[in-house]
């Protein structure tokens, strides 16, 4: 948050990053949503990185990743809903900001095509040295 | 809210078939769960979020659909409930002291 955050500061950022992370071949969409803290609210989704946004898996068939559905969500986010601020003490004539939901083990499991989130949590070190 | 594809017609005339009219309703905040067919035609699985309440029953969601596609609502007859009907059918109580 900040002095003059826009929407469009957050979308910037957020597909900034997500180009950057999984590449500039990606495609992104907002849906809106709803969240309580935040207002308005949305739903990021890519493009599946796995299927590259068909749906179709590599040797036909339905993409098991998207499940035939070519997005994959990554996150709700939205602006920070003005009331909130009230609360901490901040002027909401004055500041706004952004906000999102992002878990780091669900963009690896994207990025490195892992299954199943429970092995980041087993501590098995031949599966947690592979990540520098 | 489990949405009946043919019970919105009777509320707007919707011409889109339901695999392209849950896309539209999920680009426009009404996020579809999934599409199934029941014994009445395809029934759209809506998830109805809780700012929305409006959007829980048909009629809700076909003024979702009509604002989407620039349709008019049309509303359903109440001719039923009229109000010299109602006067008539409404329950008596009195009340004695």
């Amino acid at each position: 948050m900040d002095t003059d955050i826009t929407f469009c500061d957050f979308t910037g950022t957020i597909e900034y990053f997500v180009q950057q992370f999984f590449g500039p071949g990606v495609k992104t969409r907002f849906r809106p949503s709803y969240f309580p803290f935040t207002e308005p609210s949305v739903e990021f989704d890519v493009s599946c990185p796995f299927c590259g946004g068909t749906g179709t898996a590599a040797g036909g068939g339905t993409c098991s990743k998207c499940k035939g559905a070519a997005w994959i969500e990554l996150f709700g986010a939205g602006m920070v809903d003005p009331a909130v601020y009230g609360f901490v003490n901040y002027d909401a004539k004055k500041v706004s900001g952004f906000a999102f939901g992002i878990g780091i083990d669900r963009l690896a499991m994207l990025k490195y095509g892992i299954d199943d989130i429970q092995i980041f949590f087993q501590n098995d070190v031949r599966f947690l040295r592979q990540f520098p | 809210m489990k949405v009946v594809y043919n019970w919105l017609k009777d509320f707007v005339d919707v011409t889109a078939p339901p695999q392209e009219l849950a896309s539209r309703l999920a680009l426009s905040g009404t996020n579809i769960a999934g599409i199934e067919n029941g014994p009445h035609g395809a029934v759209i699985d809506a998830e109805v979020s809780s700012n929305r309440p409006d959007c829980l029953g048909h009629l809700g969601i076909a003024r979702e659909v009509g604002a989407i596609y620039k349709l008019p609502l049309k509303s359903p007859s109440t001719s039923k409930f009229s109000r010299r009907n109602s006067a008539a059918a409404s329950p008596r109580a009195s009340f004695e002291t």
